[in-house]
């Protein structure tokens, strides 16, 4: 990687943020307010109908009219003109607090993140005993002192609000210079005044300027008060705060005067608060996007509101759950769809008691989705059809007690990146005790006893001292089996692991997957094991259900998908899997990526990435059908023209590997 | 933990001596006279040079403040200029008083904040966006005018509660309560939305995590998730924003107090910067010092209570 | 010799030749401050006066008058004077029985009431009456009021004795309650002045509860038990509240909160429509003085063509109807009608005409016009606002004045004292008369003199008047001629003769006033059954 790739990158990012914010309507409105009404504040001179200080008594404290569309204070002043030109002494003032802020704060900030150590310590000490100096004590004493020089006391204002644009730029400035890029422009032996000028800064803008824009509506609100009490006002020029004040003293007379003078500087503090939200998501949402795909975790799964208590996803035209009475769980036509785009196809799956079925695809396939279908733990925001049959029961048609009724009991879960996975402010035994209790309803001491059964079950040796332990107190696989020990609490007859063992480092996916066969002989369960591995398929797996870019493309025995791939897709897996590759020769990989959804053309989604594409694989829907194995099953149109395994083209290596 | 408040002590021991030192040497050092205060506009020198003498205003300000410094280390925080009274007296009858005021407003915002936050968070998008934009509107009023607006709203045009004045607890409950109302909610409004915004975005925050997941598809109770697990993880950062809110609030008091003419320690403030009160400012800033070194203490000790997580990386 | 006292006697209210004692000269924070009272029945045997002020007391020390704000409030209850003025002017024995001067008007001779105590119960003596007065002298800002007395002595167990250096006809006024030179603080409170701020030994009705009062907010007194005169007790405790905004006075007057408040005129309309007794009546003049008249800092300022170009600039009835509306009269000389002085050609000596304006000053030699600061100290009668407007109407003649603005009232007072600034807002009370206000502003040595400016016209009008008995039609003839002069040659600008402006509820009488009298006395106040 050259640096030009680094600043591009940047750029993009940037580029990216201000996309997102430009699409957030009310970040949008708030930075047009503030520009708008900067400019008129700029302008007042050129758009005021009268000079501010215009005395004319006879229209004294007038409510609006056409003369006056704001109405007249007391001396028979025109209010918008006053409001027009007290936005300068205002906004001037505001702008004084927040630069001088800003610039010492960034530089503070930038200093002690990137120097760390001793410097890091003095400048942090020093912003937390200032962030505790009562302002206001300091302020008051200022104007005293100055005698009410409106600008003193907003530098003043602007110094006392260094630690916390300090702080922000600190900690931004720590998370920019751990990213891999920034090593990178290190490497290369750039100077270290451009990593922070030309990497650095662009990189922790996104907070810094969040963090200004509510300073600057902080400090609107604190200069208001400070102008209401007549500090740091100079009459007869208005100010905003004064005219309050102003307004106050005519209150029997004319109430409107308190309206617009409070509500310019409250639409103002809004403007700035909007600016900074927009920003805020604007900033998360580019991050999220800029993520390497490796690192997410739910690819194919829209962040969206995840509690649907209130109402499971929407369901639309549940399937006949023909043919299915006799397996422990089919899922029949099950499609999702979030916002219009559907995520997951038409997806048939069985799977029988005490079988173990592997869902295996590269990322963004649509796993995922589909086993939080059959969970019931998508988003609000989710379509699904088709249905979901566990021992006979329409998961998708049930209510939310009788779906409750089948969690922990009738199906459970583990999860992937088993760190995340608990709650860390209770300890083990807390989170076991309450899902045994709720499965059990045991007394305290039986409920202990059944906690301690169950970390024994999944081979910890000290089950007491585990159960005493805090999350961040375990160690990876110590949690994995943690998070076991909690799916197992309700004896499930299905046990969904979604790529449990991604996370872990080699020896103790192995260790894992021995507790887990262990388990499903012990106990009879099912399984579910989500995978992108398919070591893990032939490890363990009854059978195999491989996915492609939301549809299910080959079902069969799991010996039969690696010695007989009937799609493609599976044989291309096989290929770039390190398992069967040969020695000596480097890794295959698949070419291209899985398109995301808006890109499935309604045939083969995998024709683009096939070596094998014809024509007639692009003219329509591919329906699944059978295979040449026994219970095989594919989504291919050529499944007939030659069912040998074919030659699998092999590319080199490209960062994406299954 | 037992580092951190030891920490938090020494810094508190600088803040102790810095803001009185710094609130001395700009008073002192700036022209302005607290004589001209007590004395008016026609005092002839010799009323002035006598009435300095008398407070020792007279002696150089190093050793002003030496002599300050050491009245200081034994708990003395001297005598106001203008009325002779001990500070800590004047200040010890107005504490109660920003007390009331500021934990008044701090009830009120983290209760009203805490409820609207954690409803909303499990009340979807809409309810979401709502609170969002009700958040913002809360957050953009200034508290002055929003006082304005009250006093005018109910104390003069609807004449249901007391516009101005304060009524010690000890001389009727009830009439202490009501003459709190109006400006604890002008105080308490900014408050409420950032505390709303924060539980909210930690609710979701939390009920959007892996962990959520996993306690719900192996059986927990909705319930359980948002009121047992949710609110113990959001705790941790709503309470430090509260915090900070508290801290803003004593600085808005000041304001409040003006408005509502509450004997605080606020509008006492004001009129002692005005007259060059020194000693009774100093005791000011000390005892404002005292309240925001205390909240960030219980802040210290409360957050890692809650969050094991916490407790172990400080 | 006049008989003492009978000078006091004789004196109709309407023809006093007003001797204004300055409270509240210059900006003082509240000087049409109100002060509010009620009566309020807790209990059956209770009774509680409930005033609201419009500003706070620096001290309670009546030598320590600070700022000028109407301290008279606080000190009132508790402090009783030799002479005791009626609301219609008349004054009254107090703590003295009689009083007068001697036939050569070289001395002044009181007689005190025998039997007198003080709050802490020690007696009242003449020795500690000119200990009390003397100290006065010492610490008050005001100490022009006694500059023209050389001693003051005991001379019997209850007489004082004021020798006097030239005669001076204001002593009547600054011995009152008003003008609290004569406020007599008790041997205790001499002894240990440090007290005086917080308490109170005194030989008034009440004294000071020092734990239920909270400085700057609530300031209660009780029943002396040790008081002179039980039968003027008319309650059993007064507080005073600090309200220092129109619309809570109103809003507690019509809860019944509060008594008696005083407001500014922006609420008189609300409080009659709220069906609340006002009495209202000329009180205080409001407008700019020019305070360097020889031109120190701003040459322009000594040329009395600049200083009437200042006064026909302004449009006064404008500006008295928009701050004021029908409580406040313009006008362009120092005291108002009723009170000795006034003459009514000077009424509208100034009318509102900018092109004389600019033709005097472009005859001064400033057709440009020229630039100052006025300084300004945020308070009472709207002065921060009626600065503004006599800004901006000198900025259509060109003359360019910057309004300085204080926060803090120890930085105003230190910008006048040490000739910082030109010209400053100012308001006063008609309390007294012409000869103190004239006095204090335009004579030198002068209380309010700063720049030590030196008009002998002046200076022997001014003596000359004083050589009369104020209500004489000598004396009456001598302050009109002051008048004249000090209008005529614009030694400043007067803009508006204000009203004080007093509400109260049904609960209690005795709350009027009257523009010789303007200053409310409380200790008037009864229930009103």
């Amino acid at each position: 990687m050259s640096s030009p790739v680094v600043a591009d990158a940047q750029a993009k990012e940037r580029f990216r943020t201000a996309r997102a914010f430009a699409r957030n309507p009310l970040g949008v409105a708030g930075l047009a307010f503030v520009l708008i009404t900067s400019g008129c504040v700029v302008l007042a001179a050129q758009l005021a109908p009268y000079d501010p200080k215009a005395q004319d008594y006879s229209t004294v404290l007038s409510g609006p009219i056409s003369a006056h569309p704001l109405g007249t204070d007391q001396l028979g002043r025109d209010i918008l003109s006053r409001l027009l030109f007290g936005g300068r002494l205002t906004l001037l003032g505001v702008f004084e607090a927040v630069a001088v802020a800003f610039l010492i704060g960034v530089v503070l900030g930038l200093i002690a993140g990137f120097a760390g150590g001793q410097v890091d310590n003095l400048i942090s000490r020093t912003a937390d005993i200032v962030m505790a100096i009562p302002a206001i004590v300091i302020l008051l004493m200022i104007y005293a002192i100055t005698s009410n020089n409106p600008h003193y006391g907003m530098l003043a204002l602007g110094l006392l609000s260094v630690p916390g644009i300090c702080r922000v730029t600190r900690t931004a400035t720590l998370a920019a210079k751990s990213e891999t890029f920034i090593d990178v422009t290190r490497v290369i032996g750039m100077g270290r005044a451009r990593i922070i000028f030309g990497h650095v800064l662009p990189n922790i803008w996104g907070p810094i300027i969040v963090n200004t824009s509510i300073l600057a509506a902080l400090t609107l609100g604190i200069q208001g008060g400070l102008n209401y009490l007549n500090l740091g006002v100079t009459p007869p020029d208005p100010s905003w705060g004064g005219m309050v004040s102003e307004a106050q003293q005519s209150l029997q007379l004319q109430p409107w005067l308190i309206v617009p003078s409070g509500l310019t500087l409250a639409l103002t503090i809004m403007a700035f608060i909007l600016i900074a939200d927009a920003m805020r998501d604007a900033t998360a949402a580019a991050g999220a996007r800029s993520e390497r795909p490796a690192r997410r975790r739910k690819a194919a799964q829209p962040a969206g509101p995840v509690s649907e208590r209130t109402a499971g996803p929407a369901v639309t035209a549940p399937g006949p759950v023909d043919g299915a009475a006799s397996a422990l769980l089919a899922v029949r036509s099950l499609s999702v769809a979030f916002g219009g785009q559907r995520v997951v196809q038409d997806v048939n799956l069985t799977v029988d008691t005490g079988e173990t079925l592997g869902i295996v695809g590269e990322s963004g396939c649509g796993k995922t989705v589909t086993a939080s279908a059959i969970l019931g733990s998508l988003g609000r925001t989710a379509r699904v059809s088709g249905d979901v049959s566990f021992l006979g029961q329409n998961l998708l048609g049930v209510g939310r007690k009788a779906r409750a009724q089948v969690r922990g009991k009738g199906i459970a879960y583990v999860s992937q990146d088993p760190m995340v996975a608990l709650d860390p402010c209770f300890s083990v035994g807390s989170h076991l005790g309450e899902v045994v209790g709720r499965h059990d309803g045991l007394r305290a001491g039986a409920r202990r006893a059944r906690v301690s059964e169950l970390l024994t079950m999944v081979g910890l040796p000290n089950p007491d001292d585990v159960a005493k332990k805090f999350p961040h107190e375990l160690s990876g696989g110590m949690a994995q089996r943690v998070l076991i020990a909690l799916a197992l609490a309700g004896r499930p007859k299905l046990l969904i692991a979604d790529e449990i063992t991604t996370a872990l480092d080699v020896t103790i996916q192995a260790e894992i997957l021995d507790l887990l066969r262990s388990l499903r002989d012990e106990t009879g369960m099912a399984m579910i094991l989500i995978t992108h591995d398919l070591g893990v398929v032939a490890d363990i797996c009854d059978r195999a259900a491989v996915m492609y870019a939301g549809q299910v493309v080959e079902t069969a025995a799991a010996a039969t998908v690696f010695l007989a791939p009937a799609h493609p897709y599976t044989q291309a897996l096989i290929a770039a899997n390190p398992i069967v590759a040969e020695r000596g020769r480097p890794l295959a990989s698949i070419p291209g990526s899985v398109p995301p959804p808006a890109q499935w053309p309604a045939s083969c989604h995998f024709a683009d990435r096939c070596l094998r594409v014809e024509p007639v694989c692009r003219s329509g829907p591919v329906a699944m059908s059978q295979a040449a194995g026994p219970g095989q099953t594919a989504r291919c149109v050529l499944l007939n023209a030659g069912a040998e395994a074919f030659p699998v083209g092999l590319e080199r290596p490209a960062k994406e590997g299954p | 933990m037992a580092r951190v408040i030891l920490l938090r002590f020494v810094s508190s021991v600088v803040l102790f001596i810095l803001v009185p030192t710094v609130t001395f040497f700009v008073q002192t050092l700036t022209p302005g006279e607290v004589a001209r205060s007590v004395l008016g506009i026609g005092a002839t020198q010799e009323q002035i040079d006598a009435f300095n003498h008398r407070l020792g205003l007279d002696s150089p300000p190093l050793e002003r403040y030496f002599d300050w410094l050491r009245h200081f280390s034994q708990g003395d925080l001297g005598n106001s200029y203008i009325t002779g009274q001990p500070v800590s007296e004047i200040l010890g009858s107005r504490i109660g008083v920003s007390m009331s005021l500021v934990i008044g407003a701090l009830l009120v915002y983290s209760a009203v904040g805490i409820v609207i936050g954690v409803g909303s968070s499990v009340g979807g998008r809409v309810w979401g966006r709502v609170v969002d934009l009700v958040s913002t509107i809360g957050i953009a009023i200034p508290n002055f005018w929003l006082a304005v607006i009250l006093i005018s709203a109910f104390a003069v045009s609807l004449g249901v509660l007391p516009a101005i004045g304060y009524v010690p607890l000890s001389e009727s409950p009830s009439g202490w309560l009501v003459s709190l109302i109006l400006p604890v909610v002008a105080l308490a409004f900014g408050g409420i939305t950032s505390v709303a915004k924060q539980a909210r975005d930690r609710m979701i925050a939390t009920l959007d995590s892996p962990h959520t997941g996993v306690l719900r598809a192996n059986g927990v109770s909705e319930a359980s998730l948002v009121f047992k697990h949710a609110l113990r993880n959001s705790a941790g950062p709503v309470i430090t924003v509260l915090g900070l809110n508290f801290v803003g609030a004593l600085s808005g008091s000041v304001v409040i107090e003006n408005i509502f003419v509450l004997p605080g320690l606020g509008s006492q403030a004001i009129t002692s910067t005005a007259n060059r009160d020194l000693p009774v400012i100093q005791g000011i800033a000390v005892y404002f010092t005292v309240i925001v070194v205390v909240v960030n203490i219980i802040i210290d000790v409360i957050v890692p209570l809650l969050n094991p997580k916490v407790r172990r990386s400080s | 010799m006049m008989t003492l006292n009978s000078t006091n006697r004789r004196l109709g209210p309407l023809r006093i030749a007003a001797f204004a004692t300055i409270t509240a000269l210059l900006a003082g924070s509240a000087a049409c401050a109100g002060a509010s009272s009620g009566t309020k029945q807790t209990g059956t045997t209770t009774r509680v006066l409930t005033i609201a002020a419009s500003s706070s007391p620096m001290n309670l020390d009546p030598a320590l008058n600070g700022n000028g704000s109407p301290q008279m409030w606080f000190t009132r209850p508790a402090y009783e004077a030799f002479i005791t003025r009626t609301p219609d002017g008349e004054a009254t024995p107090g703590l003295a029985t009689e009083w007068g001067y001697s036939d050569d008007r070289m001395k002044f001779v009181v007689t005190l009431r025998e039997g007198v105590k003080f709050s802490d119960g020690t007696d009242l003596t003449a020795e500690a009456a000119a200990n009390s007065i003397n100290y006065w002298r010492e610490h008050t800002s005001f100490t022009q009021y006694l500059d023209k007395v050389d001693t003051i002595e005991a001379t019997g167990p209850l007489e004082v004795t004021f020798n006097l250096k030239t005669p001076d006809p204001l002593l009547p006024w600054v011995l009152d309650q008003n003008g609290q030179a004569a406020s007599i603080i008790g041997p205790a409170g001499l002894e240990n002045p440090e007290m005086l701020g917080t308490e109170s030994v005194g030989a008034g009705p009440y004294m000071v509860s020092k734990s239920e009062t909270i400085a700057n907010s609530e300031y209660v007194y009780v029943k002396n038990p040790n008081y002179w005169n039980p039968d003027a007790q008319h309650y059993d405790k007064i507080i005073i509240k600090v309200m220092t905004d129109n619309n809570a006075a109103l809003a507690a007057l019509r809860a019944d909160q509060v008594q008696v408040a005083d407001i500014d005129a922006n609420s008189v309309e609300a409080a009659k429509a709220a069906g609340l007794h006002v009495d209202q009546a000329t009180a205080a003049l409001v407008g700019i003085y020019l305070a360097d008249l020889d031109g120190t800092i701003v040459p322009a300022l000594k040329d009395v063509r600049v200083r009437q170009a200042l006064n026909y600039a302004l449009d006064r009835k404008g500006i008295t109807e928009a701050l004021y509306g029908s409580a406040a009269t313009p006008t362009t000389q120092y005291v108002t009608e009723g009170v000795g002085g006034y003459v009514a050609s000077l009424e509208d000596y100034y009318p509102h005409d900018p092109e004389k304006a600019i033709q005097l000053l472009t005859e001064a030699g400033y057709p440009d016009g020229f630039e100052f600061t006025l300084a300004v100290q945020p308070g009472a009668l709207n002065q921060d606002m009626l600065s503004q407007a006599v800004v901006e109407a000198w900025a259509k003649i060109g003359v360019t004045a910057n309004i300085k603005s204080y926060p803090s009232f120890a930085d105003y007072a230190g910008d006048l004292m040490s000739l910082a600034v030109p010209a400053t807002s100012f308001n006063y009370y008609y309390w007294g008369g012409q000869l103190v206000v004239i006095e204090g502003l335009f004579t030198n040595p002068a209380l309010y003199n700063f720049f030590q400016y030196n008009d002998q016209p002046v200076n022997d009008l001014v003596a000359k008047e004083r050589g009369y008995d104020l209500d004489s039609v000598d004396g009456i003839k001598a302050a009109e001629d002051v008048e004249t002069y000090v209008v005529e040659n614009a030694m400043s600008v007067p803009v508006a003769a204000c009203d004080t402006i007093l509400v109260s509820t049904d609960d209690v009488t005795g709350t009027e006033f009257s523009s010789v009298w303007p200053m409310p006395d409380m200790t008037n106040y009864r229930p009103a059954k």
